[in-house]
């Protein structure tokens, strides 16, 4: 077990690596620098202002200044932000994208899987008809049309809840159904397949033959061994829920981590761009690990570790 | 001989798209306590539909019982609010299939699924039905039983897995076993010794045992009676020495000769049937196997022949026994006088 583990965070290490150096390299390959849009600098502050940032170094050396911070788990100054490093960007942002992210994953797993079984239960009736209608409206409206229809109809003409900013609980709850929809969909259309074929297999008529009453037979044998293909898109989802956030904190005016991203790159905030990209990776890459651990916790036949002895 | 179960008039139906798939119709068979049954007949005559009627778990929907009675113990099975029925299932009744590998589920340990059968009938804590767990897993012959319940059905062989299989249908000492093909899906050698394991368990617990098998050498080893199946119907049941040498319907003669025996003389060839099975989306209104009988009359393809008690452990159902029927030399039936339809 231990030696898996090791293993996986080696390789997460060497695929931050790579990650980082990609987007160095097509950071440099992007034309104009952090100071050109804006008006004329004065030579000597531009040339202060390049040397500060190592920016009028040549690109290798530029590339192990950053490595060797990176090292030291330092991702630099802003370049916009002219008080703050990155780090404290990052630290100040994230627990609101991470609040956000997490309630819309919760939703979604949640009221996913129970949709999908209800629907798988009462297959081909009425309740399953309109969970799959819903789910096909989740999966095929995109997230920037749904959030402004329930800013104008939920907030706006029923004030039912706050139109935007971050300023309670009450806050994110519109931006966590907006973000949701579209995982939901998916998990409730994937486990609702999944589980009308598990109910077919030889191994749920033997837990009937036994005696073993519906709702038995349906928590014990069926829901487990449905879940499997949820948890594999678990992973994919998340990473739509990180990117989705980008599109819904802009709309809804939430201070998280996306809008820096989205900002820090029409900006041309170096070190902010590698900041958040490499955090991002590192998040993605985290939960695909604990993805894998959880698939080889739920199904027995992976083995993704020889257990001790035998 | 007192008798445990007993089935009248069955009749399932398939609703499919393509119209109604007529899998029993009509069948009629008692099963005694302690003895073995064997239902024989090829592919698709409704062997298993059958046994999974008896108590309720064909697929539903598109399957349905049309009408019938299956009188267990004073209690008709198919008129049981569903609650009565899980006590009956798995307690009463305890079920074998084909498939030991499909058949167990991939993501529990044997053990819970041998112990949950226990625990829901027999209401004991978790210690006692381990134990008893392990007694079974004992019983049916499994070394390191301690070590193996705690297992996952992939780390056993097939045989194994069938042997987890019996213990567990067997766990609640049922008085009734249905086993549909447990061994077709299992090496050859391995088929042996799963048989004589059920025969050896059933002298000690007394369980009957439905016994559904297209191997005509397991019936004539373990079983006490046969009843022959075609097209959705039994043509003949009799005692195991009344089917093999003094079979009475055409389609049992032609089901033996199919069969290899020790006495042939090296010449002889086995005999496939020729023609192809009824079918059940629109089952003839005559004999099911007059297309394929070489001595059908006309009667046989109008009318579904009356069954017959020949002895009073005998029955077929077929019109040659009609009193009127041309005598048919039954010492020489066999499937050399059969022309082939081309
Ligand atoms: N779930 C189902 N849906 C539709 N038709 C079915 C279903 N199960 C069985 N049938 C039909 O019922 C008929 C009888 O099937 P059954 O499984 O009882 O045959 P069998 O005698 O057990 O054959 P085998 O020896 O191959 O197991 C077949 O024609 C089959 O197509
Ligand atoms: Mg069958």
């Amino acid at each position: 077990m231990n030696r898996y583990i090791i293993r996986r965070l080696f390789q997460m290490v060497i695929t931050l690596w790579v990650i980082a150096t990609l987007t160095f390299l097509m950071m440099k390959a992007i034309p104009g620098d952090p100071f050109s849009g804006e008006k004329k600098l004065p030579e000597q502050v531009l040339k202060n202002l390049m040397s500060y940032y190592h920016l009028d170094e040549p690109i290798p050396v530029q590339y192990l200044i950053y490595m060797k911070s990176l090292l030291q788990l330092d991702l630099g100054p802003s370049i916009k932000y002219e008080t703050r490093t990155v780090n404290t960007i990052i630290s100040e942002s994230f627990p609101v994208s991470a609040q956000l992210g997490t309630q819309a994953l919760i939703l979604a797993v949640v009221t996913g899987l129970l949709l999908g079984v209800v629907a798988a239960l009462r297959h081909n009736r009425l309740i399953d008809y309109g969970a799959m209608f819903f789910a096909v409206l989740g999966i095929s409206v995109p997230s920037f049309v749904l959030a402004p229809l329930m800013q104008k109809y939920l907030a706006v003409e029923w004030e039912l809840f706050p139109v935007a900013t971050w300023e309670g609980w009450e806050y994110s709850i519109l931006p966590s159904i907006a973000l949701a929809a579209f995982p939901l969909a998916t998990i409730t259309r994937l486990m609702r397949s999944s589980m009308v074929e598990v109910l077919t297999q030889d191994y749920i008529r033997t837990a009937r033959s036994k005696g073993l009453p519906p709702y038995l037979v349906v928590f014990r044998h069926t829901i487990r061994n449905s879940i499997l293909p949820i948890v594999t898109i678990i992973g994919p989802l998340t990473v739509g829920i990180l990117t989705g956030s980008f599109v819904i904190e802009k709309i809804f005016s939430i201070p998280g981590i996306g809008k820096y991203f989205v900002e820090s790159i029409s900006n041309r905030d170096y070190p902010l761009i590698m900041g958040v990209t490499l955090f991002y990776s590192s998040l993605l890459i985290f939960v695909n690990f604990l993805v894998d651990l959880a698939y080889g916790l739920i199904d027995p036949r992976i083995q993704l570790f020889k257990k001790g002895g035998n | 001989m007192e008798s445990l179960l007993k089935v009248s008039g069955l009749q399932v139906s398939f609703e499919m798209a393509a119209g109604e798939v007529q899998a029993v119709r009509g069948v009629s068979f008692h099963l005694n306590k302690g003895e073995t049954l064997a239902i024989v007949g090829e592919s698709g005559s409704g062997k298993s539909v059958t046994a999974l009627s008896l108590v309720r778990l064909i697929p539903s929907p598109p399957g349905k019982v049309k009408s019938g009675e299956i009188i267990y113990q004073g209690k008709d099975l198919l008129k049981l609010p569903e609650r009565e029925l899980f006590k009956i299932r798995g307690s009463e009744i305890g079920m074998i299939f084909q498939d030991p590998i499909s058949s167990l589920n991939p993501t529990m340990t044997v053990g819970k699924q041998i112990i949950e059968g226990i625990r829901w009938h027999q209401k004991i804590g978790v210690t006692a039905a381990k134990e008893k767990a392990v007694q079974m897993l004992t019983l049916v012959g499994i070394p390191n039983p301690e070590k193996r319940i705690a297992q996952y059905p992939h780390e056993f062989s097939g045989g194994m897995r069938q042997r987890v299989m019996i213990a567990m249908a067997l766990a609640c000492s049922p008085k009734m076993l249905i086993a549909d093909e447990p061994t077709t899906a299992l090496d050859v050698t391995i088929q042996a010794q799963i048989m004589r394991l059920m025969k050896e368990l059933q002298k000690k617990t007394g369980t009957a045992i439905l016994l559904i098998t297209h191997d005509l050498g397991v019936v004539a080893e373990t079983a006490d009676r046969v009843a022959v199946m075609y097209g959705g119907s039994l043509v003949e049941t009799g005692l195991v020495s009344e089917i093999f040498y003094q079979a009475r319907h055409p389609y049992t003669w032609g089901l033996l000769a199919s069969m290899p025996r020790m006495d042939w003389s090296k010449q002889r060839e086995l005999q496939p049937i020729p023609g192809s099975p009824p079918d059940l989306f629109d089952p003839p209104p005559g004999c099911p196997f007059a297309d394929r009988c070489p001595y059908a009359m006309n009667a046989c393809h109008e009318e579904m022949p009356p069954e017959t008690d020949v002895s009073p452990t005998h029955r077929v159902a077929c019109w040659l026994e009609h009193p009127e029927a041309p005598s048919v030399d039954r010492e020489k039936a066999g499937y050399k006088t059969v022309h082939v339809p081309s």
